[in-house]
C-alpha cells in the first residue's frame, strides 16, 4: 500500500493507490441543525436517478433519524463495532482506518449488508434517545435528543470503494473528484458495497452492476447544484469546491466554513476517506456521540454555531445555502447582504442577512375586507 | 471355525477381484492431461446429460484457494472438478462437473452466483504465461459461465421473478407509446445496459474473455462462447462451448497441438465471486490428433 496525507486524520496513512488529488475537490456542506427530514431530497433523486429496475431499494439520498436510524440497516455502528475503540490526540487521529486495520487477504475492512438490510429505510425515524419522563417535555432544556442525518456519496479523496475494486472500474474525475462506477467495466462483484464504509454503494440485480451517487455530475458541469441541493426545502445545503487546509481561501463558502471557521466537519473522518460531505453538527447531541460521528472538533463547531448569528460573514453565508441553483464558487457579504458568485467570478444570488419583516393590516382597505388567519 | 473365516476371506477377496476386473469408470479416467475427443456431433453435446459425454475420459482437477491477490478467498470452496472435452470442425465443449451442495442462481445485494470458468493461453510453446490470469503482453483467453447469466436468459432475475410480491406502480420505460421507444427507454434507465455491458444484458450463458494480468478481465466480442448448465442431487454439470479458431497455426486450441488448460470455481453461497474463487495452474490439454502431435 502506498503512503498519503490525510488532513481530516493530521497523518499521513495507508492507501491501495498513490496520492493523486483531482484538479479540484467536488464538495458539500449540510447544515444538520435546519434539516427536517421532509425527504425531498431523497424523492428527488430517487426520480432523477433511481427509477429503473433493479434500483427500487436504492436510496442514492437518505435522511434517517439519528441515533435510531440506518439506512441500510445498522450501517455505521456495525463497522464500528468491527474497527474497535480507537483514539484521536490533539486533533491527530492515533487509531487505524479501515485501510489500515483490513485483515489479511482484504484490500478494506468492511462488510455487506444483507438484502434485508435495505428493507427499513426509516426505521428509527423520530425515535428519541432515552426516555421521556412524564411531563419532562413540558420544561426545557429537553434531556431527549435526536437529529436527521442527509447522506450522499461523500465523493472521498480516498474512496474505500476504488480501492476495493479488483477490476478498476472505479475513478475519481480528474476535473472535478467525482467518484463514478465505470458501467461498461463492472462486473458486480460488489466488492464496492462491502467497502464503503457509508454504504452508498449499490448493487442492481437487473444489470449485474453496481451503481452509485454521480454527484449530479451533468449539472455540476453547467455550474449547477446538484437535484438534492436544488430541491432541499429546508436550505439545509451548498455545494462547491474545497482546497486543502493551507491553500484555503477566505471567499470560497466552502473553504471558509470547513477550514476557516472549522464549523462543518466530515462524517465518521477516522474511516480515514477523507470524506467531502461535511456537517454542521446539531446542537442539542451530547458530545460523545458527536465526536464518535465528526470527529474529536464537533463539540466546538456545535458551539460556534450558536454564536453564528453575531457574526455578519458567517451568518450571510449560511444564508445563501438553498438560495440558488447554481454552484457558489465564492461569496462576499457586503453590508446587509451576502452574495453569490460563480466561477467566472459573475454574482448569481444576492440575499438579505437578515429577512426582512412586512407587519400586513387586518384590514385590506383596497378590497374593504378584514384578512385574517382563523375564520 | 477357523475353516469358516478362511473360507470368509478368500470369498471376500474373490469379490474383490471380480469388481476390480469388471467395466468401471475409472477406465474411462485420463491421467495427466485433458483429453479433447473428436466427434461428428460436438453442437450435439452441449446439452450436459448428453449419453456420449459418459463415453468420454475424465480428468479429475484439484482446485485450491486464490490466495495470491486481494481480495482473496479465505476459506477452500470447490475442491474438485471433473473434466471432459471433445470437439468438432468448429466447436470445442468441455462439460465441467462438480459437488456443490447449494444451487445459487441468483445474484442479489450479498449473494452471487455459481460460476465456473475455462482459461487457455494464446500462444504456444514454452512460453506461455502463468495460469493466473496471464500477465502484461501474454493474454490468456477465458470463458466464463454463471448460473445467473442463464436465468436472466431465462427471465427469472424481473424484479417480479425475484419478489413476486413487490408493488411496484411504475417503470418510467412503460410510458413508451412504442416497442422501439420502450425499448430506447429500457437501456436509458439501465445504465449497465446502456454502456453494452453483457452482465446488464447477456445474449448467453458463457462469456468470452481475455485476461493480461488480474483485474484486466475484458469482454472479447469476437469469440462466440456458449453455457448451459444444470444441477442436480448436489452436482453442477454445465457445458462450456466455444468456437475454435479457423485453420490459425498460431492457435494451441488445433487437433494435435499440445497446450494446457485452468479451470476456476465459483460457489456463490461462501461468497466466491470474482477473485474470490478457487482454481488449478496449468493442466496439459490436447485435442486428439491421428497425425504425429506437435510437442508444447
Amino acid at each position: 500500500m502506498a503512503r498519503v496525507y490525510n488532513w481530516q486524520l493530521g497523518r499521513e496513512m495507508s492507501y491501495w493507490y498513490a496520492g493523486n488529488r483531482p484538479k479540484r475537490q467536488w464538495a458539500a456542506v449540510f447544515d444538520i441543525n435546519k434539516c427536517i427530514a421532509c425527504q425531498t431530497c431523497t424523492l428527488a433523486c430517487k426520480t432523477t436517478w433511481t427509477s429503473g429496475r433493479g434500483q427500487e431499494y436504492m436510496f442514492w439520498n437518505n435522511v434517517e433519524t439519528k441515533p435510531y436510524g440506518f439506512y441500510p440497516m445498522a450501517w455505521d455502528v456495525r463497522l464500528l463495532d468491527m474497527l474497535q475503540a480507537q483514539q484521536w490526540n490533539n486533533g491527530h487521529y492515533d487509531g487505524q482506518t479501515i485501510f489500515e486495520a483490513a485483515p489479511a487477504g482484504e484490500r478494506v475492512l468492511g462488510f455487506r449488508p444483507e438484502e434485508r438490510d435495505y428493507s427499513y429505510p426509516n426505521v428509527g425515524e423520530d425515535d428519541v434517545y432515552g426516555n421521556v419522563d412524564k411531563g419532562a417535555y413540558f420544561t426545557p432544556p429537553h434531556a431527549a435528543w435526536m437529529f436527521y442525518l442527509a447522506r450522499i456519496c461523500n465523493h472521498c479523496t480516498y474512496p474505500a470503494c476504488l480501492a476495493s475494486c479488483p477490476r478498476g472500474s472505479i475513478y475519481k474525475r480528474p476535473e472535478d473528484g467525482i467518484v463514478l462506477i465505470d458501467q461498461n467495466r463492472c462486473q458486480g462483484y460488489q466488492e464496492c458495497v462491502r467497502a464503503c464504509p457509508y454504504k452508498k454503494t449499490f448493487f442492481n440485480p437487473s444489470t449485474g452492476t453496481s451503481e452509485k451517487c454521480i454527484a449530479c455530475y451533468p449539472k455540476i458541469e453547467q455550474g449547477l447544484q446538484p437535484q438534492c441541493f436544488e430541491n432541499c426545502i429546508g436550505k439545509i445545503r451548498v455545494q462547491g469546491w474545497i482546497n486543502t487546509p493551507e491553500q484555503a481561501q477566505e471567499d470560497n463558502p466552502i473553504d471558509y466554513l470547513v477550514h476557516i471557521r472549522k464549523l462543518a466537519l466530515p462524517l465518521y473522518p477516522q474511516y480515514g476517506l477523507e470524506p467531502n460531505v461535511y456537517y454542521i453538527p446539531p446542537i442539542h447531541t451530547p458530545n460523545e456521540f458527536l465526536i464518535q460521528l465528526f470527529g474529536p472538533r464537533a463539540p466546538e463547531a456545535a458551539r460556534e454555531y450558536l454564536k453564528a448569528r453575531e457574526d455578519r460573514k458567517l451568518s450571510g453565508l449560511l444564508s445563501l445555502l438553498g438560495c440558488t441553483t447554481k454552484t457558489i464558487s465564492y461569496f462576499a457579504v457586503k453590508g446587509d447582504k451576502a452574495i453569490a458568485y460563480d466561477d467566472q467570478r459573475q454574482p448569481t444570488v444576492e440575499v438579505p442577512i437578515t429577512e426582512p419583516t412586512f407587519i400586513r393590516p387586518d384590514f385590506d382597505s383596497v378590497r374593504e375586507v378584514i384578512r385574517q388567519n382563523t375564520p | 471355525m477357523r475353516k469358516l473365516i478362511l473360507l470368509f476371506v478368500v470369498a471376500c477377496v474373490a469379490i474383490l477381484l471380480i469388481v476390480s476386473c469388471g467395466p468401471r469408470k475409472e477406465s474411462l479416467k485420463s491421467a495427466g492431461q485433458v483429453l479433447a475427443k473428436r466427434t461428428e456431433q460436438g453442437q450435439q453435446m452441449t446439452n450436459p446429460f448428453d449419453k456420449g459425454w459418459e463415453q468420454m475420459p475424465v480428468y479429475s482437477a484439484q482446485l485450491k484457494l486464490q490466495d495470491i491477490t486481494e481480495p482473496k478467498l479465505a476459506t477452500p470452496g470447490v475442491a474438485s472438478m471433473d473434466v471432459r472435452a471433445v470437439f468438432d470442425d468448429q466447436w470445442l465443449v468441455l462439460r465441467l462437473d462438480w459437488p456443490d451442495s447449494t444451487q445459487d442462481t441468483i445474484a442479489v445485494p450479498s449473494k452471487f452466483s455459481d460460476a465456473a470458468a475455462v482459461e487457455f493461453p494464446t500462444v504456444i510453446g514454452s512460453d506461455v504465461p502463468d495460469a493466473k490470469m496471464g500477465k502484461d503482453q501474454k493474454p490468456v483467453q477465458i470463458v466464463q459461465w454463471k448460473a445467473v447469466w442463464q436465468t436472466k436468459m431465462d427471465g427469472g432475475m424481473s424484479t417480479h421473478s425475484l419478489y413476486p410480491n413487490a408493488a411496484i406502480d411504475h417503470y418510467p420505460p412503460e410510458a413508451a407509446k412504442d416497442s422501439a421507444s420502450r425499448q430506447l427507454l429500457e437501456r436509458q434507465y439501465a445504465p449497465a445496459w446502456n454502456a453494452g455491458n453483457l452482465n446488464a444484458h447477456p445474449t448467453s450463458a458463457a462469456k468470452a474473455y481475455v485476461a493480461e494480468g488480474f483485474g484486466s478481465l475484458t469482454p472479447v466480442d469476437g469469440l462466440e462462447a456458449k453455457g448451459q448448465g444444470e444441477w442436480k442431487s448436489g452436482h453442477w454439470y454445465v457445458t462450456i462451448t466455444q468456437r475454435l479458431p479457423v485453420s490459425n497455426a498460431s492457435s494451441p486450441l488445433r487437433p494435435g497441438q499440445r497446450t494446457y488448460m485452468a479451470l476456476a470455481a465459483w460457489d456463490g453461497s461462501a461468497g466466491d465471486v470474482g477473485s474470490r474463487k478457487m482454481r488449478t495452474p496449468w493442466i496439459p490439454f490436447l485435442m486428439e490428433s491421428q497425425t504425429k502431435l506437435a510437442t508444447p
